[in-house]
């Protein structure tokens, strides 16, 4: 069953502009004094890709505006990868025949020890496709141990309701990350055959389900190389746009993943280059200038270090995306997606250092923060 | 395709919103919202008075199309706005209501607390309110959350002229509103009207500019005008500044160079 | 009876009904909106009020104002 796209975050009334918008609609989208949807067709149009510098000049502009000269530093942390649904594209489809693992509560603990030694403060947990291996309850009390220990607890779990939301809230959750892998409808059945995934409504509405409950950020994106990047970087736009303007109390950030090789070997359809992914960043920085944008480990490190800071306000590092992989307590597991830029946290924030940027572990105290009230949005 | 301002229930092809307070007479009030072609017009309450016979609406009721606006002014608090209010629709029958609260009468400033509180009983009443407020992007938000149908933050302080003072935190409100934003207060010259539709304002509300200016009814014309013109150029997609570009080594050389 | 309207003494010659009040002050009903000790009396509840001793009545009006 193919899902339906909200009409709020379609990307057609855009897709011409952003294919066949010329040079001089790309200098006068850079100019914009309040860039919008229309700059954002603009900014990811080829002829943008001929601006580059002149985008990353003003990215750059405005992450020191709006984030100084600093980096917000997290980690993920996969607690199981026990999985309920089929991704074609993804290392821990239910149908791949790995070896499953989940860590036990003393493990858990012993990974969060070797990363607060780390000098992490901000974790996020991840878990395969909801599984009465790892459901709402392992989560939920997977963030209340967490919360003792760290500033910052989000989550990159599977779709969940409303009350569910809410109790990982209360139990010291400040944020949840859901990638909509694809906004296309079409393209998305074709890639979620099985499971609660393959629930593309379920799936679009669990970031704003997320604010309304409470949970104070919901990290968005979609997986590029899935499909048409141009479109989908429109939809994302106006999803986070939308999201910000009804969830005001909260935030939204943006992460850019990109499909690199993986056991199994799936092949992104629309591949996605470094220069387009650079593209990307730019433009999203440009037109949504306060909003934090993240890259992960699945880039390299060359990579990571040119454009940390143009556009790009946070970062993980020294990833593991297996399950557990901090301590060496944990038992060997697949990984999810190959990390490329396997740094250690102190190399890599010497390399901040280098280029002018200051690591930033923690921001805020979470000891005094409650919950958002529930709000109807 | 329409660009009808939608306030409420009701939508209106006029974004100049007109107070008819300060005029030298009825005439010259008369004469500049006909000139103005606004639809929207503020009255106050005030005590009846048997001397002269103050009442605007039977002269109103002679201009077709008009909607009244009552406002609250001379409320200090909550409790006197809505009770305002409530006369205020039982004397004109229009659903909208202009709350504004100003307790201290030398700045005539709006009281962001008494005003957000006035709200939630008015818009639990049924009201259209149109609050005047502080020009603060969070309190808009939170009006707008409680059902007000607008938003209306000021340019600056009531009756002094010195107009945009505010307009880094008009920007703001206009960027994240999901009602109409209707700037409110301290405009002086058409071209600040204008101004304030090219930065994405829904609407102006001008009183003092209009009814102090040498002739009103002209003055209500320009007014219009530059409403008019100022919407046509946000649409129509202003030009970019030129912006000097500083040589500096490329931040994109990282996408050229092997690794 | 004597009231106090719009803030000054008013000696009311009638039996308290608000039309004869409005009409002694020679202001037309619909114009007027009242609020007796401290409360808004709607239109459509004036015939209904009898006015008593010392009751504080306000009448107000729509004049110009921004």
């Amino acid at each position: 069953m193919i899902g339906t796209r909200p009409a709020s975050i379609d990307p057609t009334p855009w897709l011409d502009l952003a294919q066949h918008a010329d040079r001089a609609l790309v200098r006068q989208a850079l100019a914009a004094d309040a860039p919008g949807e229309r700059e954002m067709a603009i900014l990811l149009s080829p002829a943008a890709s001929a601006e580059l510098e002149a985008m990353a000049r003003r990215a750059q502009a405005l992450t020191r505006r709006h984030f100084g000269r600093t980096i917000a530093m997290f980690a993920p942390l996969y607690l199981s990868d026990y999985c309920s649904s089929s991704c074609t594209y993804c290392g821990f489809s239910i149908t791949r025949n790995i070896p499953r693992n989940k860590l036990t509560v003393e493990q858990m603990e012993t990974e969060f020890a070797a990363l607060k030694k780390m000098g992490i403060e901000e974790i996020l947990l991840l878990t395969g496709d909801r599984h009465s291996a790892a459901g709402f309850e392992v989560i939920r009390n997977a963030v209340e141990r967490a919360a003792r220990l760290f500033h910052s607890v989000n989550v990159e779990v599977f779709s969940m309701t409303g009350d569910e939301y809410r109790g990982l809230a209360e139990a010291g959750c400040t944020g949840m990350t859901m990638f909509q892998e694809t906004y296309d409808p079409a393209v998305y059945a074709g890639l979620h055959l099985k499971g609660p995934k393959s629930n593309y409504d379920w799936r679009v509405h669990a970031p704003g389900r997320a604010l309304a409950a409470g949970i104070r950020t919901a990290g968005l994106g979609a997986l590029l190389g899935l499909t048409e990047p141009r479109g989908e970087m429109i939809s994302l736009y106006r999803h986070a746009v939308e999201l910000q303007r009804t969830y005001w109390r909260g935030g939204v950030s943006i992460c850019f993943p990109r499909i690199r090789p993986q056991t199994g070997g799936f092949a992104p359809t629309f591949e996605v280059d470094e220069r387009m992914l650079a593209q990307i960043v730019f433009a999203f920085r440009i037109c949504l200038p306060d909003t934090p944008l993240a890259l992960s480990t699945r880039e390299s490190p060359h990579f990571r270090d040119g454009i940390a800071g143009i556009g790009i306000s946070k970062m993980s590092v020294a990833s593991k995306t297996t399950v557990g992989g901090y301590s060496p307590a944990t038992e060997h597991s697949a990984a999810q997606f190959e990390v490329n830029d396997d740094r250690g946290v102190d190399e890599f924030c010497a390399m901040l250092r280098s280029k002018g940027l200051e690591p930033v572990f923690k921001n805020w105290d979470g000891v005094y923060r409650e919950p958002l009230a529930a709000h109807a949005g | 395709m329409s660009d009808a301002l939608q306030l409420g229930d009701r939508t209106f092809s006029s974004r100049l919103l007109l107070g008819t307070g300060k005029f030298s007479g009825r005439e010259a009030m008369i004469a500049a919202i006909r000139a103005s072609g606004a639809e929207l017009v503020t009255v106050a309450l005030r005590r009846f008075n048997h001397d002269h016979d103050d009442d605007i609406c039977a002269p109103l009721a002679s201009l077709a199309g008009i909607t009244l606006v009552p406002n609250t002014s001379g409320a200090r608090d909550a409790k006197e706005a809505i009770k305002a209010a409530e006369l205020g629709r039982e004397l004109t029958g229009s659903p909208f209501v202009k709350l504004e609260i100003h307790p201290n009468p030398h700045h005539l400033l709006p009281d962001p607390i008494e005003t957000y509180e006035a709200a939630q009983v008015l818009v639990k009443e049924g009201f259209f309110v149109l609050p005047y407020m502080p020009a603060d992007p969070v309190l808009a938000k939170r009006l707008e959350e409680i059902g007000c149908a607008a938003v209306m933050p000021l340019g600056a302080a009531i009756g002094t002229g010195q107009g945009l003072t505010t307009a880094a935190m008009l920007r703001l409100i206009i960027r994240d509103a999901r009602v109409p934003v209707i700037v409110d207060a301290g405009l002086r010259s058409p071209s600040e009207a204008a101004a304030t539709m090219e930065m994405g304002g829904d609407a102006v509300l001008v009183n003092s500019a209009i009814a102090v200016a040498e002739n009103p009814a002209l003055m209500a014309e320009a007014f219009a005008m530059a409403v008019k013109a100022g919407r046509l150029a946000c649409k129509a997609g202003l030009m970019p500044q030129s912006e000097t570009a500083v040589a500096t080594s490329p931040l994109t050389a990282f996408l050229t160079e092997v690794a | 009876m004597d009231l106090i309207v719009n803030g000054k003494p008013h000696l009311h010659q009638g039996h308290g009904l608000i039309a004869e009040l409005l009409d002694e002050i020679s202001a037309k009903p619909a114009a007027i909106a009242i609020v007796l000790n401290g409360e808004v009396v709607p239109r459509s509840r004036w015939a209904a009020v009898r006015l008593k001793e010392h009751d504080e009545v306000e009448l107000l009006t729509m004049v110009a104002g921004g």
